[in-house]
């Protein structure tokens, strides 16, 4: 049912959002649920993954946005999603500095951690538009709200970050084992 | 969700949606690559260049790079799903069928027996347990995977009834028929089972009829443009008459991934089912053939799970090991049996049985020769014993 829900709905429950209507928000954090828990498991950092799972994760994410929702009233943001996002990276947050005090959190998460030559190589901002365009799969224009860069200039800096990378040869983790599949025969 | 846009493409302008000229020419075709990535519609990049000319050499050198960073994330991806792989589903009903306790489970779905509230005649609903809404391209890949076997009509193939969605849930329906997969029933066999049902241990005949009822069936799969890419004794129903069917029919670029993350894992070990060339991207009928035939042999000689026993664990430790692993198997059953089962899983292709149908003749023949090696040995056993019985 929420799958077909059009734009026009969607802004609707928006302003009830904004009104108070904690069901609204249930609503539309239902509707965000599949990309959330996409980026929750992305996100989330080993010392948290280690106390709970994704799904508790989602769910305290979910009452704290009830909780705060009249705050999206006065967020900067426009998108409801970004908001969203905000909401649940602050939860994963809030938990990592609960449980994890001597770990030193780098903010990079288990799937991060091999390509780090190459990641370590670009800078802030580039490598946050690459785990946010691609991993996060978010639009250039969400991208654009959470980092403050013109949606042109997103575009732009994921092209050439995904150049330089192709310069620098780290790209495939797949290829084909020459060696093994000749021992094989 | 990519931001659809105008894109200008060699002169030819294509009208989408939404315009949006700010967005990199090459990003926009970008995305609509990776968007056809995620849709399992397996887009190539040398299509992607013949139509973009202008940006074709940008798309020859980026986009590999995109394939690489998007294994990356499946993986993950896929990390996340299995975490929340649900301990049960609260729903007793699906559309038209009734659930009863559910029978096993795999690593993307669980399987119910159930009863089609209409007919009251029994069922199997397999469901994909996750919100079709939340795992999309799962969705998109069962959706494809099931509608390959449904227009697949053969005694061979466990025919798909029905592919439903209900209660947010995906779901398809296959016949109840009593049996088991060759993976349960090699599992009985190796625990020190003699005989299930019609089928006895040793029994080198039976298998070689199930091999030639499966590689008929495969040889219809190909004729109809269908490699089945997943053959491996879990994906064989073996019913108690002792007929087989093959089970789960896999997308190409989808039995590909599966095979790049086990490959790229820590542990190197690759199923000993997939063929050789798979791993260089190239498959054809003959890896379906391959597949049969490691199949067929593990079935006969019952052997269980390379991991679990200590002497195949090293053999499964490697490409070349697990090659030789499996010609030494061979060594323990029936010589003609072996030489058939050897041919179609030769390391290099063209030394392989050419197609299913040839394969299947093979094993028919080898199905003759053990058949009446059985009957000749049965009728001396019995001349004796009344020879015996006469003196007696």
């Amino acid at each position: 049912m929420l799958a077909s829900l059009n734009e026009q709905q969607i802004r609707q429950l928006e302003t009830q959002v904004v009104r108070g209507d904690g069901t609204a928000m249930e609503t539309l954090f239902d509707l965000s649920h599949g990309r959330l828990s996409r980026i929750a498991g992305l996100r989330m950092t080993d010392e948290v993954h280690r106390t709970m799972s994704v799904s508790h994760l989602l769910m305290a994410a979910r009452m704290r946005a009830i909780r705060r929702q009249t705050e999206f009233a006065v967020a900067a943001t426009r998108s409801l999603f970004v908001w969203l996002r905000h909401i649940l990276l602050h939860t994963i947050e809030v938990i990592q500095k609960r449980v994890a005090s001597e770990s030193g959190c780098t903010g990079w998460c288990h799937w991060a951690a091999t390509p780090s030559a190459f990641m370590k190589s670009l800078t802030e901002i580039d490598r946050e538009i690459l785990v946010l365009r691609h991993f996060e799969e978010l639009t250039n224009q969400e991208t654009s709200i959470i980092t403050g860069i013109s949606p042109q200039g997103v575009s732009t800096r994921y092209m050439n970050v995904i150049c330089e990378l192709a310069e620098a040869d780290h790209s495939v983790p797949f290829s084909p084992n020459s060696e093994g599949v000749a021992a094989y025969a | 969700m990519p931001e659809h846009a105008e894109l200008v493409l060699d002169g030819l302008s294509t009208v989408t949606t939404n315009v949006d000229r700010s967005r990199d020419a090459l990003e926009i075709i970008a995305s609509l690559f990776l968007e056809d990535h995620r849709r399992v519609l397996n887009p190539q990049i040398e299509d992607y260049a013949r139509l973009h000319r202008t940006q074709a050499a940008s798309i020859r050198k980026v986009f590999p790079v995109l394939l690489g960073l998007e294994r990356k994330r499946e993986i993950a991806t896929a990390r996340v799903r299995q975490e929340q792989f649900p301990h049960s589903l609260a729903i007793t009903r699906l559309g038209q069928y009734q659930l009863e306790p559910e029978t096993h489970r795999t690593a993307t779905t669980i399987v119910y027996r159930a009863i089609h509230t209409r007919s009251a005649g029994p069922v199997i609903v397999t469901v994909l347990p996750w919100k079709a809404a939340d795992v999309p391209r799962l969705r998109l890949q069962f959706e494809r995977e099931t509608a390959i076997a449904k227009r697949l009509l053969h005694p061979g193939i466990m025919p798909v009834l029905d592919v439903c969605c209900d209660d947010g849930y995906f779901f398809f329906v296959t016949p109840s028929i009593a049996g088991i997969d060759g993976a349960a029933l090699m599992a009985r066999f190796s625990a020190g089972a003699q005989r299930w049902r019609c089928i006895s241990r040793d029994d080198w005949a039976i298998y070689a009829q199930m091999g030639t009822q499966l590689a008929n069936a495969l040889s219809y799969s190909h004729e109809m443009g269908t490699l089945h890419n997943d053959i491996r004794p879990g994906n064989i129903f073996v019913s108690r008459s002792g007929s087989a069917r093959l089970l789960n029919f896999r997308l190409e670029q989808c039995a590909q991934a599966s095979l790049r993350q086990e490959f790229t894992n820590n542990a190197p070990v690759v199923s000993l089912y997939v063929a050789p060339e798979c791993l260089t991207g190239c498959r054809d009928e003959r890896s379906d053939v391959y597949s049969l035939g490691a199949t067929l042999l593990m079935m006969t000689t019952q052997t269980s799970d390379i991991a679990t026993t200590p002497g195949r664990q090293a053999a499964g430790t490697s490409w070349p090991r697990s090659g030789r692993f499996l010609r030494r198997e061979a060594n323990r059953i029936p010589r003609c049996f072996a030489q058939v089962l050897q041919k179609s899983m030769a390391a290099d292709p063209a030394k392989r049985f050419s197609s299913a149908s040839e394969f299947a003749t093979a094993l028919e023949n080898v199905g003759i020769t053990l058949t009446e090696r059985t009957r000749n040995s049965v009728g001396v056993r019995s001349r004796v014993r009344s020879w015996a019985s006469r003196l007696c």
